[in-house]
């Protein structure tokens, strides 16, 4: 089983238990997102492509980790001109724990059956993007301008 | 008493160049007026490339998800305008991706494309 999920403008490929680099992700360390854009999700059997998005389907996920890429050193140069310039930069990321992806409302995981289903009534906040989901309109409620709580789940 | 050698902070700033030219060719990882050198060349070849590298990759995932379309009768360019027009937006790095672990899912993928042409 594993899904392509859209975060950052990059898509990954991922499978339940994998943990993801991605870029940095507003959510703090322990709290659930859940990943609306889904591109696919197959297994070994069958699978469904989006157009381009598969309807009613998420990946949930923990961050485990807000930190920072290795550095990376900037450095610019012309020569015979004098010009020389050097800056050290370091990408902010998020490492990501896949826990469990959901088609259609469905949970795939069993041992993540009562994590999800907790989170399931608690109030959700808004995304950033405008991807319209059927069921985001139905749970965006008055969270929008508010800080995302550590119970929030934070959709991508 | 000890004795006391004069350079120190030279010393320390000569060496943080040289050991960053660790496994460059001659005198360039030896001396530091060869090593200095070679680090600025290094570190604006690393700049180019760390651009570069995403046009490689590109190029390299469109020979993969090309070879794997021609297993399914399609030429790269036509697979491309298939899953276009079928709607399906996965981009070219997790297409390669799949054509070299998922065939099965490919192979699902190439039918899409195939049926979105006629």
């Amino acid at each position: 089983m594993f899904a392509v999920i859209k975060t950052g403008g990059k898509q990954y490929k991922v499978v339940e238990e994998d943990v993801v680099r991605i870029e940095k992700l507003d959510a703090k360390t322990g709290s659930k997102i859940a990943f609306e854009n889904v591109l696919m999700v197959g297994d070994s059997t069958s699978s469904t492509f989006g157009t381009p998005l598969v309807e009613g389907a998420s990946v949930a996920g923990t961050v485990m980790e807000q930190g920072r890429d290795d550095k990376i050193l900037v450095f610019k140069r012309k020569r015979r001109q004098g010009y020389r310039r050097l800056k050290g930069h370091r990408q902010h990321v998020t490492l990501v724990k896949i826990t469990n992806i959901i088609t259609n409302n469905k949970k795939t995981s069993p041992s993540e059956e009562k994590a999800s289903a907790k989170d399931k009534p608690v109030g959700k906040v808004a995304a950033k993007k405008k991807k319209a989901t059927t069921k985001k309109t139905s749970s965006n409620k008055k969270s929008a301008a508010k800080k995302p709580a550590s119970g929030d789940v934070i959709k991508e | 008493m000890a004795r006391v050698k004069r350079g120190v902070t030279k010393h320390a700033r000569h060496k943080k160049v040289v050991d960053r030219a660790k496994g460059a060719r001659g005198r360039q990882k030896n001396t530091f007026r060869a090593a200095k050198q070679r680090v600025d060349k290094n570190l604006q070849y690393a700049y180019r490339d760390r651009r570069r590298k995403k046009r490689i990759f590109r190029g390299l995932w469109i020979q993969r998800i090309n070879a794997a379309s021609r297993e399914h009768g399609m030429t790269y360019s036509q697979f491309v305008n298939g899953i276009k027009k079928a709607g399906i937006e996965i981009d070219r790095k997790v297409l390669a991706d799949l054509a070299v672990r998922e065939p099965l899912t490919f192979k699902a993928l190439a039918e899409q494309a195939q049926a979105a042409l006629l």
